[in-house]
């Protein structure tokens, strides 16, 4: 599935003195399959973009086009944009509320009218999706869990509507780092099994750099640049203006290369880097 | 004769009343005045709790936490407690009670009644030391993250405390408001003398401290200078934890036979290594 967004501004409270514009003339095309990040400083209007893409909100001017469609044209059911835009919040533990794991899972696909077996179905395997598994888990209460393990379920609670597109707003923020890596390396897995579009809101570099395709860099309510990790890390100074930064991998090339060193900065992973130097260092021994 | 630690914590047990599991098991610890420590673990090992006993925000179950010589337990002097450790949470929106920046600092020294000269005189310094002297008039949302989080420090400065502690300060932040914060933090340890105890899962910042601790169930399982901490990889993988990027890189091109220091922790240090090999 494939997003449009045209020409949008969104404008909070407008003709009142507490009026802000959140974001300002947003043009984003994110087509079919595509892994991006949205990385910016915070306030930047990352949360406000993404929820423009469910329709959550509506643009003051401009459009969303989901698969050409336009989302707020007459005839389009916004409910069911919601179910294949699928949008997990930040801190998204925080929405849990039923007495057990199942039943929280189960809250949205129940009100899109499915029967009993096709709701337990979906609940099962949204589980399984997100590592945990359906028996030992499905009883229990979703307050039992770890930090990490009840983001999963909520995670799980969005993956049972079947979504075409998965957004997720700092799905890591908080987490250790292991159960960080988990809940990444499930974000790719689920990808390639579903063949998901899929937007991961950010504020760690390294984690985009490892992960997506493309880069979309807001500012002050900006897309201020789009590309791959490769064209946007290399702006370090630029991004550090724009309150962001890049991994400390790739900081560690630039600044061997600005000692003349004989090595490439184009470098997003440890293990580029490892071999970048690795090649540097026998160069040397040989010559 | 006064308590050489700063904050002592003497076989503190800790259970929540809703569970039948310890919480926190046999930790003994001395924080010395000035010293800067860094707590790292996984997530639900209990860092949290300690930071909270740290100023009696929680009461051990068993054992006793010591601050500047008085017991935590000892519920008349809690708020000599409390006004000598004081705590930054993770979000700062959470934190921030005011709707003008210099109000917001003011908060805690109104309620500990000091004059309103004197409250004014430790708002303005407050404020200078974590650099946000130009917003005293500000309207706190409308500043950056790293700010907000720089405001909530600086309302804890105001109370003048000896220890400040840290629960994941950076954790919501971008990356510069990330820097912003650590650097604030760096500063009142070397330059202010206060005692910092900081609880991060970013390795990176936790490299800055002088000891770090790691915990693991309740326990403090490993202990020791950042250098000889983030040595140890693979040991700190298996509990579910991380090294920063240049010691991971260290670790690997030292596995490849490539003759690089192991305990580097920072690209400082990379660089320099690197620069005598190539």
């Amino acid at each position: 599935m494939s997003i449009d967004v045209k020409n949008v501004t969104h404008v909070y409270m407008p003709n009142t003195p507490f009026e802000s514009i959140a974001i300002k003339d947003i043009n984003w095309t994110v087509k079919d399959g595509e892994f991006w990040g949205l990385i910016g400083h915070t306030g930047s209007g990352k949360s406000t973009l993404i929820q423009h893409l469910n329709g959550l909100l509506k643009p003051t001017s401009g459009e969303i086009f989901i698969n050409g469609k336009n989302i707020h044209s007459k005839g389009v059911k916004l409910k069911s944009i919601r179910q294949r835009v699928g949008l997990v919040f930040q801190y998204p533990e925080h929405q849990l509320f039923e007495e057990t794991i199942e039943q929280d899972v189960a809250f949205g696909p129940k009100n899109i009218g499915l029967t009993e077996e096709e709701i337990a179905g979906r609940v099962k395997e949204a589980l399984e999706l997100v590592g945990l598994s359906y028996e030992k888990v499905k009883d229990k209460s979703p307050f039992e869990l770890s930090g990490g393990q009840m983001r999963r379920v909520a995670i799980a609670g969005v993956l049972a509507m079947k979504p075409e597109i998965l957004i997720l707003d700092e799905p890591t923020a908080g987490l250790d780092p292991r159960g960080r890596d988990e809940i990444l390396e499930e974000i790719v897995a689920l990808k390639q099994k579903q063949k998901l579009t899929v937007i991961l809101v950010s504020h760690s570099m390294e984690d985009v750099a490892k992960l997506v395709d493309k880069l979309a860099v807001m500012y002050h309510g900006r897309i201020v640049s789009q590309g791959t990790p490769r064209e946007i890390f290399q702006d370090y100074a630029g991004l550090v203006e724009k309150g962001l930064g890049i991994p400390q991998i790739t900081e560690l090339m630039i600044k061997m290369k600005s000692k003349g060193k004989n090595v490439s900065s184009d470098i997003l992973t440890v293990d580029e880097a490892r071999a970048e130097i690795i090649k540097a260092v026998r160069r040397k021994g040989l010559a | 004769m006064k308590i050489a630690a700063e904050i002592t914590a003497l076989d503190v047990h800790y259970q929540y009343a809703a569970s039948s599991d310890l919480a926190l098991k046999n930790i003994n610890l001395k924080i010395k005045p000035g010293e800067f420590v860094a707590i790292i673990g996984p997530n639900g090992s209990g860092k949290s709790t300690l930071a909270k006993l740290f100023n009696g925000l929680f009461i051990p179950t068993k054992g006793d936490i010591i601050v500047d010589g008085f017991n935590t337990k000892n519920k008349d002097d809690i708020w000599k407690i409390r006004q000598r450790a004081g705590m930054v949470f993770q979000n700062p929106d959470n934190q921030i009670v005011a709707t003008i920046v210099q109000e917001d600092v003011a908060f805690g020294p109104e309620n500990l009644g000091i004059p309103p000269e004197e409250i004014r005189h430790r708002v303005k310094e407050a404020l200078k030391t974590v650099e946000l002297a130009d917003y005293a008039d500000k309207a706190p949302h409308l500043l950056s993250g790293g700010q907000k989080q720089r405001v909530a420090i600086a309302g804890i400065l105001a109370m003048k405390p000896d220890c400040i502690i840290l629960d994941e300060p950076t954790a919501m932040l971008d990356p510069v408001g990330r820097k912003e914060v650590i650097t604030t933090v760096k500063k009142l340890n070397k330059k202010e003398g206060k005692t910092v105890v900081l609880i991060t899962h970013f390795m990176e910042e936790a490299v800055c401290a002088d000891r770090v601790l790691v915990m693991e169930k309740g326990k403090i399982v490993m202990e020791g200078r950042p250098n000889e901490i983030f040595s140890q990889v693979e040991k700190l993988k298996k509990l579910g934890l991380d090294v920063p990027q240049v010691t991971e890189l260290a670790y690997q091109l030292a596995k490849d036979n490539v003759p690089v220091q192991r305990d580097i922790l920072t690209v400082g240090e990379m660089v320099d290594c690197l620069c005598q090999l190539m």
